[in-house]
Parts: structure tokens; sequence; C-alpha cells
């Protein structure tokens, strides 16, 4: 009896004990980031913001309770930002509220916070609620709002973003300039433009204004159609130590007129970039691994709509872009829609690095331009002769040697990048679900305002998510199929044989 | 102790049910991924797909690796020769439960094929692989902990699978309450701390975090030592 | 050396066994007999530490069995009823593992399997699966369990129950040899067994020890005689051999000038008669004289009737 009693005590103490640790072990605990660029925590970017503090600096989180219970994210939102204060030695505050307990809606949402509805089940009943969840960064007498909050994933870019912009009080802000006539800003790059408004504030420029100073970037958008007045500004600025985008097409392709192609080698930019070290081929590249295309056909009186394997249309592997270069480091993903080749005159030279190439196995097209996706069998006409790897985007940093009599010697470095092809970064991007081309194209944005350090916390989860690595369709359904094979037949099937091998051997040995 | 799990796993071999269980755990996950989730059509270089499902799996397969544990030595009158031998119910339980612990690690050992044989499609990321096999590990640990001491607590293999799995089912879903009913934060959070899906979450973002790591030991004890106690205040009975 | 001292056990509401109290010493094979539900299981659960007494308490070679119950794990072989085994391991396997439970290992282990391999008559069985294997090969295997340590005390509960009549004759051979050096108690409901190997018998009934002594006094109470139990005052010693017709005479206790016997007579009527003369004859006076077999009668006819119908 009395060990009995021992025993019954024993059990009593260790189920306390228990709990003991449950409680602890929810107030002291810590996490290890296992993924690549521990992009699970905040970067040293984040974590060194408060040095350049000079005030405490205040961030309210505005989630509904609701919310909270619901779902995941508000929690892991709330795990991020409290790795801020916990880094800020004090002068980070993060304060969590609900803002329909604390009677606080009307104010958030004056200031910028945005209400969002989700379904709800109460009582057996179907409704809409309104929820928040909202951040608002308050320094000195600046604040910055960010409206909704809900992935995790780019909560530290933007909070670190904000931040940066309230300690410094002033925008960055990117110049668009469309160089062609067929493709203007308003009609042909609403999406770019959008993604872009979210971290800059965006300039559209006309051709031939003078680019205002402070502009952190200009990205000219096709180029062909400026004339060489309408070329004086830009160099201007980049001699000032300006830093641009030159997204040109060798051959512009107009998506309304049937996708009619146009050469455009003798325009004059093409004379400016070559003067700076930039050759953009008036030809295109194609590649067998690339995108479809919607084509209409007439089958009798039925017209039927498939999905065509368009060359024109290539995909860049993560194998073909620079490593080492913060644009492409991390990859995620590129499409680009006719291209043309760029190379430079000498790839060596100091400041210059090649960032993207095609895939292996592309070919050209530079004399006679097939672009329509029902004129298949002419596509690979020269596949023979200059089947290769073609090299498509150059950057460069360093001061420029002017090509216009009328610029003075160059006053700061430029940075530039030179990519044959503009098309990617147009809304048909959106339409062909190339939303990693937007990605890039940011990626290029911030490398140029000299913002490689939020390039990196932007693009520390960034892979490249595609199966990308096979190029070849045929060899990667092939590879896939043994894949699949081996591991819903093969592997299953050795274990039945192992253990039937032990079950004859046991037999065996009777 | 060697001995215990020696003769465990001799038994689990010589027996059909390891097999089966062990062909059904992977026909079942890679039939998921491949041909119902559609991993190549999809196109995705990621592994989630196939790791979220694994909790669920493991409702059937955990409960089908620690029926017999306890209830068959009671049916068949083995237990007694077992608990006359010169072991604590401590040791007795702790070597049944790393028996089980070989055998659901050689199953998921086989898994790793998978992401073996889907490298060379893409840029995978391996930390997050190797956090996700962390999590199924103590996962595992936890579930099979569940599993041992429910299978002490019943008298024949059937009853103890049914159960096991019932328990299984019901603590992998209970996160859904919170995410379907409106509950406060607080008590959202105390029945999110007893879903093992809701744990197991972390791992599946690539994140070891010692509140999930904690909770999966402390099943995991608790289930031990729950077995323990119960076949030592048995022998008062 | 078992030592049992005020045992009570109780399962939920049913109390198996009540007040048990004896003592087992070794060099001779004790029996525990009774019928079935007699409680005798109970009662080496008990013994071995598997269930816990409700009261009173087990020493075991001289461990408690409830406060260090691993310690008198280790000197302690034990043989359950029906001999359970793992049917999917081989004969070899299985005694590997106990082996290596008890503690033995590399050319220890080995020698200690081969031994008890032969002296269980098993050798030719070693690789053949436990479910494949006859009844009897089965008992030896749980019999070879059980002694493969050479432990002090050998717990054997019903060690012969359903083997054949030749299995039978070897097992109690092995059990009776066991017996010479060690303490050995096997549980049994059949007297024939008792008397083949058993120097000292327990009875239970219903959860109680009705009776225990001797194999052969035991036998004769069973076997009808009558016994009578006698208290004489007398000053010379009383030569209870003398008393005629007498079938065992056993002086019980001597204090002073009164002496205590216990007698066995051919059963007949009023054959108590025989002793009263005798006394008178000797001068004994007869303070007591009476018949000795209320409870054993009917322990005798529950074992006798339920011969063949026990397991």
């Amino acid at each position: 009896m009395t060990r009995r009693m021992q025993e019954i005590v024993l059990t009593g103490l260790t189920a306390v004990i228990a709990l003991l640790v449950i409680l602890n072990g929810e107030r002291f605990f810590s996490r290890w980031d296992l993924t690549r660029n521990r992009e699970q925590s905040i970067s040293d970017v984040s974590r060194t913001l408060f040095r350049q503090l000079d005030d405490t600096l205040q961030i309210t989180y505005y989630v509904s309770d609701r919310l909270r219970a619901r779902a995941a994210e508000p929690q892991q939102v709330i795990d991020l930002v409290s790795e801020y204060a916990a880094y800020g030695r004090g002068s980070i505050e993060f304060v969590v509220e609900d803002p329909v307990a604390a009677d606080t809606t009307a104010d958030i949402e004056r200031i910028g916070v945005v209400p969002q509805q989700i379904q709800v089940i109460e009582q057996d009943q179907q409704s809409l609620a309104v929820v928040y969840t909202g951040i608002v960064i308050r320094y000195r007498e600046r604040f910055d709002v960010i409206p909704v909050v809900f992935d995790p994933g780019v909560l530290e870019y933007q909070l670190t973003s904000r931040i940066k912009d309230l300690i410094r009080d002033e925008p960055r802000s990117v110049a668009l300039l469309a160089g062609s006539t067929i493709n203007p800003v308003d009609q042909a790059f609403q999406v770019l433009r959008g993604q872009l408004a979210r971290q800059y504030d965006v300039v559209e420029l006309a051709p031939g204004d003078v680019v205002p100073a402070g502009t952190e970037a200009l990205l000219l958008l096709g180029g062909a159609d400026l004339s060489e007045e309408q070329l004086e500004p830009v160099e201007a600025y980049l001699s000032a130590g300006g830093s641009a985008l030159f997204a040109v097409d060798g051959v512009e392709i107009d998506i309304d007129a049937g996708l009619s192609p146009r050469e455009r080698g003798d325009a004059p930019i093409f004379s400016m970039l070559a003067h700076y070290g930039f050759v953009v081929d008036p030809s295109l590249v194609l590649n067998r691994s690339n995108l479809r295309i919607p084509v209409q056909q007439a089958l009798g009186a039925v017209r039927v709509q498939t999905l065509e394997a368009y060359p024109h249309w290539i995909v860049i592997p993560a194998a073909a872009v620079s490593t080492d270069h913060p644009v492409t480091a991390r990859f995620p993903g590129l499409d680009l829609m006719w291209a043309s080749p760029v190379r430079a005159v000498d790839p060596d030279a100091r400041g210059f690095t090649r960032i993207v190439s095609s895939a292996l196995d592309s070919w050209l097209m530079n004399d006679a331009f097939y672009t329509d996706p029902t004129q298949r069998f002419l596509f690979e006409e020269r596949f023979n002769e200059t089947r290769g790897q073609y090299d498509l985007a150059y950057a460069y940093t360093g001061a420029i040697d002017p090509f216009f009599d009328s610029t003075g010697d160059a006053t700061g470095e430029a940075r530039m990048i030179v990519i044959g092809d503009s098309d990617f970064l147009s809304d048909l991007s959106q339409f062909t679900g190339s939303a990693h081309n937007y990605a890039v194209a940011l990626n290029m944005a911030e490398w140029l305002s000299n913002d490689e350090e939020l390039l990196e916390i932007r693009t520390r989860a960034a892979r490249d998510l595609r199966l990308s690595t096979i190029a070849d369709p045929i060899r990667f359904s092939t590879l896939a199929r043994i894949a699949e094979v081996i591991n819903v037949f093969l592997v299953p099937l050795a274990v039945v044989f192992a253990g039937i091998i032990q079950a004859s051997k046991r037999r065996r040995s009777r | 102790m060697g001995a215990i799990i020696k003769k465990e796993l001799r038994s689990y071999y010589s027996s059909p049910v390891a097999y089966i269980a062990t062909i059904f755990f992977l026909v079942f996950s890679s039939t998921w991924f491949f041909y119902l989730q559609r991993f190549f059509a999809q196109g995705i270089a990621s592994l989630r797909g196939y790791f979220g499902v694994m909790p669920l799996i493991y409702v059937i397969l955990v409960p089908a690796i620690t029926m017999r544990i306890w209830a068959e030595e009671r049916k068949m009158g083995t237990a007694e020769v077992l608990r006359t031998l010169p072991y604590t119910e401590v040791q007795l339980v702790v070597g049944k439960y790393v028996a089980a612990m070989i055998l659901l690690t050689a199953t998921i050992v086989l898994t790793v094929i998978v992401p073996i044989s889907v490298a060379p499609f893409g840029d995978f990321d391996h930390g997050k692989t190797a956090a996700n096999y962390i999590g199924l590990l103590l996962l595992g640990s936890a579930a099979v902990g569940i599993g041992v001491f429910v299978s002490v607590l019943s008298r024949n293999q059937i009853s103890a699978f049914i159960l096991t799995a019932l328990i299984l089912l019901f603590f992998t879903l209970v996160s859904q309450i919170p995410a379907s009913l409106d509950l406060s934060p607080r008590a959202a959070a105390i029945i999110n701390y007893f879903s093992l899906d809701h744990h197991f979450q972390g791992f599946v973002t690539g994140v070891l975090d010692s509140r999930d790591v904690l909770f999966y030991l402390l099943v995991t004890a608790l289930g031990l030592y729950g077995a323990s106690r119960s076949l030592l205040f048995r022998k008062w009975r | 050396m078992i030592d049992v001292a005020h045992v009570h056990k109780s399962y939920g509401d049913i109390r198996a066994v009540r007040d048990v109290s004896f003592t087992v010493s070794p060099g001779a094979v004790t029996g525990l007999l009774g019928p079935n539900g007699a409680g005798k299981t109970t009662i080496m659960k008990v013994l071995t530490g598997y269930h816990f007494p409700s009261e009173g308490s087990v020493t075991v070679a001289g461990v408690d069995v409830v406060s260090d119950p691993l310690e008198a794990k280790r000197r302690i072989g034990y043989l359950p009823e029906n001999a359970p085994l793992y049917p999917e391991l081989t004969v070899g396997e299985y005694l590997d593992f106990i082996a290596e439970a008890r503690g033995f290992a590399g050319a220890r282990k080995r020698a200690r399997i081969a031994e008890t391999l032969e002296r269980t008559g098993l050798s030719g069985e070693v690789s053949r699966r436990i479910d494949e294997i006859s009844k009897g090969y089965r008992q030896r295997v749980g019999l070879a369990q059980a002694i493969i340590h050479e432990p002090d005390v050998l717990i054997l509960d019903e060690p012969t129950a359903g083997l054949d009549p030749n299995q039978i004759v070897e097992i109690r051979s092995v059990i009776a040899e066991l017996g010479r050096a060690k303490t050995v108690i096997l549980s049994t409901h059949i007297m024939q067994e008792v008397e083949a190997v058993c120097g000292r018998v327990l009875i239970m009934n219903r959860g109680a020890i009705v009776a225990e002594g001797s194999t052969d006094d035991i036998a004769a109470r069973l076997k009808g005689d009558d016994v009578y139990r006698v208290v004489l005052r007398t000053r010379s010693a009383p030569a209870a051999e003398t008393i005629p017709g007498v079938r065992r005479a056993d002086t019980i206790s001597i204090e002073g000038d009164l002496t205590e016997l216990r007698v066995a007579l051919p059963r007949a009527p009023h054959s108590s008669e025989a002793i009263f003369d005798w006394s008178v004859a000797r001068g004994h006076k007869v303070l007591l004289l009476e018949r000795d077999r209320a409870n054993l009668e009917r322990v005798f006819r529950e074992l006798t009737s339920g011969d063949g119908e026990g397991r």
C-alpha cells in the first residue's frame, strides 16, 4: 500500500512538472531557420536598422481578434515584427491592437488601413465579417502605413523599406519613358507601373523631357522611336551619375497589327548603346523551351482556340543567368518575348557583367522574321546554322563616355542594364502568367537605385519556383515519368521483394 | 533494453503487418503527390504538397505500427513473461517505443527517394526539406507515444488501432475548429496548442521552433509515461 | 526460499485470495494443489510480482517483490499458465531474446542457450517457428525460458497441462531434478502430479490454504484414511506406531506432558476406538480426540471429480 501511495504521488508530481514545462516552453523559446538564405528570419539589414534611429520608432499591428483566431498568418506577422523589436534594443516598440476592441477603426481607416471582408460561420449562418490587418509605423511626427498585411513572406521588405523611407524622410522615385510609339506606358505597361508604385514615386516622362534630379532610376521601355535630340537628356542624366535600364528591341513586334515585325537596327539608340559598349543585334532568339500562345483556327465552320508552343517566347533557365550579379543572384524566373541578342563589345572590360543568356540550343531568326504561330514550320529554318547560346542582357557600372558632343564629361558613376526585350515588362507578362518578370524588373530598379540591401531582403525568398532546370520538354516528360514510376511502383515493389526474401529465408532455415 | 528492441524488430519483420504498412505509406504518399496533386503538371519546385499530406497518412500508418505493441502481448499472455523479466515498466515501454520509431524511421527514410528523384527538375530548398523531415520524425514520435499508450490500455489489436486512429485524427484536425468558428484568440491558441497538425506547420515553412519541438517531445514523453504508469498500477488492480 | 505472509488479493470486488501464509524451502518441490478457481494462479502471479498483493507481503529469495521487484524478478524463473510464447519467432530467436533480457551476452549467452536446450530436450527444434511445434515442445520452451538464468526460485503454473502422458513424464523428471537444488513451487489440480514430483504440498480452496504438509501425509489424508488429531497427557513418550492397524503416526508437538499427535487409520466405522483403547492400555489420558478431515474431504471430492475437466 505504501508503495502504491508513493507511486500515485509521483504520478501527480510528474503531471505538474509537465504543465510547468509547457508554460515555460511557451515563454522562453527560440527558432532555428533551416531555409536557404534564412528566408523565415529577418536579415542583418533589418536587425541593424535601429542604429539609424535617433528616436523611438513605433510599429503598431492592427489586427482583428476574429482574424487572429481564424488564420495562422497574423501570428507569423507578430512573430516577425517581434524580431524587429527584439533586435531594436528598446528603440523599436511593437504593439498589437484589435481596432474593434480598442474602438479605433475610424481612426486607422482614416490614415489608410484598409478593412477586409472574410466569410464567417456564426450560429450556422454564413456571413461576411469586416476585419483589419494593417501596420502603421510612426517615427517622430511622420508615419507610414501598410494597408493590408497578410503574406509574412514579403512583410520584411515592406517594413524595412518603409522604415528606411521614414528615417530618410523622402520617397524614392523612378522615371518611366516609353521609347516606342507602338507601346505607350499608359497602354502597355500598367502592371509594371502599379508594381513600381508600391515602392516608389513613379514619374512618367515624355520623349525629350529632362530627367528630374533626384530620380533614382530611369526605365526606358523600348527606344527605337527616340530621336537623337530625345536621347540627349537621357545621356545627360547618365553622365551626372544616373542609372538607367535600356529595354530595347532589335526587332519590334506589333501585337495589335497581327504580330507584324519591324526591324529597327538603324535607330539612333543602337548607335548610342554601341558607343557605350553594348551591341543589340536586329535579330530574334528562339528556343524549344518556351511558353504557349493561343491560336485560333477554323475547322470547317467551327473556330477552335488551341495553345501552341511558341519558340519566340523563351523561358530563361536558372542556369543561364549570372548568380553573382545582385539582379539575378536569387532568380525568380524570367520569360522573354521576341528577344534580341545583346553583346558587349568587350565583355571583359571593367564594369561589364553578363547577367542573362538564353538556354542552350537556342537559334536565331535574322533576315526573314516569321512570327505567325501558324507558320511554325518556318521557325526553325536557321536552326542548324545558328544553334547556340546567346547573351540577352548586360549590366555596367562606371562613368560613361559621352556619345553626344553636347554632353560634358561624366561627373558621376552610372549604372546601366541593357536587355534586348521590352515586351517582358509589358502587360503581356500578366497574360502569359509570367509574374516573375515584374519581380526581375523590381530587382533591376533596386539595383539601379543603389538599394542592394533592400534588393537582398526582397529576393531572399525568391527562387525560380518552376521546374525549369530541364529545358527540353521531351527530356523533361521522359524523366518525369521515370521519377513517377520509381516512386509509385519501384520503391514499394522493392519493399515487397524484401518481405518475400525475408519470409522465404525464414522458411528455408527450418 | 537492447534485447527488447531486437525482439520487437524481429516480430515486426516476421509478420506481414510492417511490410503492408510501409507499402501503403509509400504508395499512398507518392500517388497523392504525383497523380492526384499532379506535381509535374503543376510545375512548382515545392514539396509542400508532399509533406502536407503526411500528418493525415500518419493517422493510419502509426496505429498500424503501434496497435500490436502491447495489446497483442496481453491477448497472447506473453505480457506475463515479459513483465517478469528483470525490466522496469519504463524500460519495457521505452524499448518498444524505440523499436516502433526504428520501423517508422525506416519507412520515412524510404520516402527520401521522392525529394532526390525530383531534385534535378528544379531549384528546391533542401534546408526546408530537412526541416520537414525533422518535423515528420518528431510528429511521428508524438503519434507513436500516443499509440503506445492506447495499446497498453486496449485488450486487442483492432480496438487499439481504431482508438489510436480516432485520437490522431481528432488531434490532427482540431486546428480546423478555430479556423471555422469565431473564438477568442486565447481559446483558439489553446485549441491550436493541442493540434498535432498546427505544430507541424512551422516545419513545413522550414523553421524549427523550440515550442513545436517541445510539444512533440512532451506528447511523446507523456504517452510513454502514461503507458508505463498504467502498466505499474495494473499490478494493484 | 519463498515467504508469503498474510496475503490478500482482490480483483475489483472479487476476493481471489484471503489471508494466505506459507513458506517454501529449497530441496523439495512444493506443489500448490487445488481445484480450478481456488486461487493458485493468483498466488503464482503474486509470487512473481506480476501482480502486487492487496495486503500482506511476499519475500522471494530474501527480496520483497513489491519494494524491489527488479531484484526479485532476477532471482525468479517463471512459467505462466499455458506457456505463452511469440508464435512468429523461432525457438532459437525466442531463447536468444530471453537470454539477452536476462543479461547474458556473447559466448556465455550461447553456452547458456545450448545448455538449456539440451536440458529441456529442444536441441533439434532451434530453428523452427514456435507456431509450428507441438504443445509439448512449446511447454518445454516455456520451461527453458524459466530456467535459462538458473534462478534460485522457480515458479511453474500448471507445467504439464495439456501434455500427453509421455511428455508429462519427461517434464516431471526435469522438474524433479531441478527441485533438488532450487526452491521450486508448481501449481496443479491433479493429485497424481503432486505425488509424482512434490515432497511437500499446499492445498488451496476458495482462496485460502486449507491444508499443508508432506506429500505422504496429505496423500494419506486424501486417500480415505481416517485421520485423527489426538492430544494426550503422558509422562512417557507415546509410541503411536504401536496403535493396532496404524497407517501413519506423526508427533505434531510436545509441550510438558502434553503431546499432540496426528494418527491415520484405515477407514472403518468407529476407527477411533482403537486409539482410545490403546491410550487406556498405555495409561495416557486422552484430552482430545477428533477427526481431522472436515475441509479436506470436500476438497478431495472437487479435486477428483474435477480431474479431467481441468485444463
